[in-house]
């Protein structure tokens, strides 16, 4: 895999020089060591996001950096998606025939990866089993959980524990999303990149080209979810709360997501979500393909309000994006999002359709207060949740692993 | 004539990495057992960790356990006596942590501890591990200590006024020591620990100590 280039230096002007000569000095003292990257998608999916922006900075550092992605036929990732359900709490039966497979998979992509490295991070479960792989003593294995596995249904979780306990370290989203486990685990935010697509600044007129083509008119403050159809993310309830909001105050609702069209729930949702739009002209329900970045990135940016009322999240990076772009945000006080959107600082947490409704409204009566949330949701994520801080956390993890059990380590 | 130190002082910056205990809390009393319990690194993490970036310092406590206590366990009292420590006030984080668990003691024996955490909301504990290497500048005189704490990061900030006092156990902060026993400017050392660390930025913190590194003699 070979991400596009990108250049530390290009962040400058986000975080300032003082922070890009700083993540230099850190990287300068790791020496060179070899960092290889597994996961089990080049392109689409988080993960895979992630990656294509940081390995291209790890390189610029000097840190010789390597990404692998598993191979594996339909059966294989039917198996993956089934473990990941059970993760997420979800009934599935696990058979022999199943686990044997993702076990032999994993030994075939042993069989034909290149694994030598000094860390070689492993990226959530479908890859998991390479540990076994190792060479004896050669490098460290990181294993990095993005899934919240804080309550999976425990004959899955007890299969994967004994490959996660292989590992010299694990890494979590977020504490609530860990489990006990022997070996140490630390913590790593996930990132949004601010010079991605999806987050760049736009211009005023490119904004309105993106609205015009969505057929959205600018007339009236719009109240934005971007997420996909999922009865977890509740647009319906997103609905409800605009319906309530509509009684007292002028405006309207863009519903973007995406996926539904390969999904047989999603097309089940977005059907259930267009009933309950009951035909408004100012319920805007766009379907959206992959790779809408523009768009999305330009629908966020329009909004008067951003919401997120899932009913389950994992840590929310919708809710970074609109943070980053200085939208005041209305969210769910679940996952991930409570890390973010700190209640009256940096956003409104709610926990009810109502709740959504009320909060709404005082910001778009009070542009002033919305303002100053958007700000502070800006700067917060400035510091916490961008690529380079999510740089900055890998280069001090690798760190720590040459240093075990020390807690206050003196580099060069 | 200005001032050489005999050694010069040299900025330095941090990284942390934040390491999961496993261990948490879901009552004031559980969270007295974890305090008197985990490491001393996760103390001084909870504590004055969030002085680091001072985000919303005069909205919200930045101590994390006076957050829990009052936004979980809804205990204002506690949360405010957990909330008014300073790091200054404090040779050890031993002696912090003796002072956290008096804070709670004393409430555990007012009278009925507060209700135990709602499922998901229990307190995590965890560690900071520091990462300390030099930032590549350093100051000889008085002049150049002054440019350095001007381009000086809030890591390097938080470091030298804060972390470096009690996790690497210098005599108070080591920009004092410095400015008494290499300088020869005790005054200014007694100026600069005289600060309060708990200023609503990091550019506050930044001119408060360019404040009190004027008007030398």
């Amino acid at each position: 895999m070979t991400p596009p280039g990108l250049a530390l230096d290009d962040y400058a002007p986000i975080i300032g020089p003082a922070a890009v000569a700083e993540i230099r000095e850190l990287a300068r003292r790791l020496e060179g060591g070899q960092l290889l990257m597994v996961n089990s998608t080049a392109v689409g999916g988080g993960v895979a996001e992630l990656l294509n922006r940081l390995i291209p900075l790890l390189k610029d550092l000097g840190i010789p950096t390597r990404w692998e992605v598993i191979r594996g036929g339909q059966e294989f990732f039917e198996v993956t998606k089934a473990i990941h359900n059970a993760l997420h709490g979800t009934p599935v039966a696990l058979t022999p025939a199943m686990r044997s497979l993702f076990l032999e998979v994993a030994a075939e992509n042993a069989g034909s990866l290149d694994l030598d490295a000094d860390l070689v991070v492993i990226h959530d479960p479908q890859p998991l089993p390479l540990v076994a792989a190792r060479a004896p003593g050669r490098g460290q294995w990181v294993w990095r959980c993005h899934v919240d596995v804080s309550h999976p249904q425990s004959e899955v979780w007890d299969f994967l524990r004994e490959h996660v306990v292989r590992y010299d370290a694990s890494v979590f989203s977020a504490p609530e999303f860990s489990q006990v486990l022997p070996v140490p685990q630390y913590m790593i935010h996930p990132a949004i990149d601010p010079l991605a697509e999806k987050n760049r600044d736009m211009t005023t007129t490119e904004i309105e080209a993106v609205l015009t083509d969505l057929g959205i008119r600018d007339d009236r403050p719009i109240v934005t979810q971007v997420s996909r159809f999922d009865r977890l993310k509740d647009p319906v309830g997103v609905i409800r709360a605009y319906q309530l909001v509509r009684r007292t105050v002028e405006c309207q609702l863009v519903l973007a997501g995406g996926g539904a069209a390969d999904d047989p729930e999603g097309v089940a949702v977005l059907q259930e979500v267009r009933r309950a739009a009951d035909g408004d002209p100012l319920i805007h329900i766009l379907d959206l393909p992959p790779f809408s970045d523009r768009e999305i990135n330009a629908l966020q940016r329009a909004s008067a309000v951003v919401v997120q009322k899932s009913i389950r999240e994992g840590f929310g990076l919708t809710v970074t994006e609109a943070l980053w772009k200085k939208r005041p945000v209305v969210a769910s006080a679940v996952g991930g999002i409570p890390l973010q959107v700190l209640h009256n600082l940096t956003g409104l947490l709610v926990h009810s359709a109502e709740g959504t409704a009320y909060r709404i409204r005082t910001l778009l009566r009070d542009p002033a207060f919305a303002r100053r949330l958007g700000e502070n949701g800006h700067e917060y994520v400035k510091t916490r949740f961008l690529t380079t801080s999510n740089l900055r956390r890998w280069l001090a993890l690798a760190h720590a692993l040459r240093h075990p059990g020390e807690r206050i380590i003196r580099l060069p | 004539m200005e001032l050489k130190a005999r050694e010069p002082f040299v900025f330095y910056s941090t990284a942390h990495i934040i390491e999961l205990t496993g261990r948490s809390a879901r009552s004031l009393p559980e969270l007295r057992s974890g305090i008197a319990e985990v490491t001393g690194s996760s103390i001084f993490h909870h504590t004055f960790g969030a002085l680091q970036d001072r985000f919303f310092a005069a909205q919200r406590f930045t101590s994390d356990f006076a957050r829990w206590a009052v936004e979980v366990l809804q205990d204002w009292a506690v949360a405010e006596r957990l909330a008014l420590m300073h790091p200054t006030e404090f040779p050890s984080i031993r002696a912090l942590r003796e002072r956290i668990l008096q804070v709670i003691d004393d409430r555990l024996c007012e009278g009925q501890p507060p209700a135990p955490a709602p499922p998901g909301r229990e307190f995590h504990f965890s560690q900071a591990i520091s990462l300390i290497y030099p930032a590549g500048y350093a100051a000889a005189t008085l002049v150049e200590l002054r440019d350095g704490i001007r381009r000086a990061s809030d890591r390097t900030l938080f470091f030298h006024l804060i972390e470096a006092r009690l996790r690497i156990g210098r005599c108070t902060t080591d920009l004092s020591c410095w400015l008494s026993d290499e300088l020869g400017a005790p005054h200014l050392a007694d100026r600069l620990d005289r600060l309060d660390f708990f200023v609503p930025s990091t550019e506050d913190l930044r001119q408060q100590v360019l404040a009190s590194l004027e008007d030398a003699p």
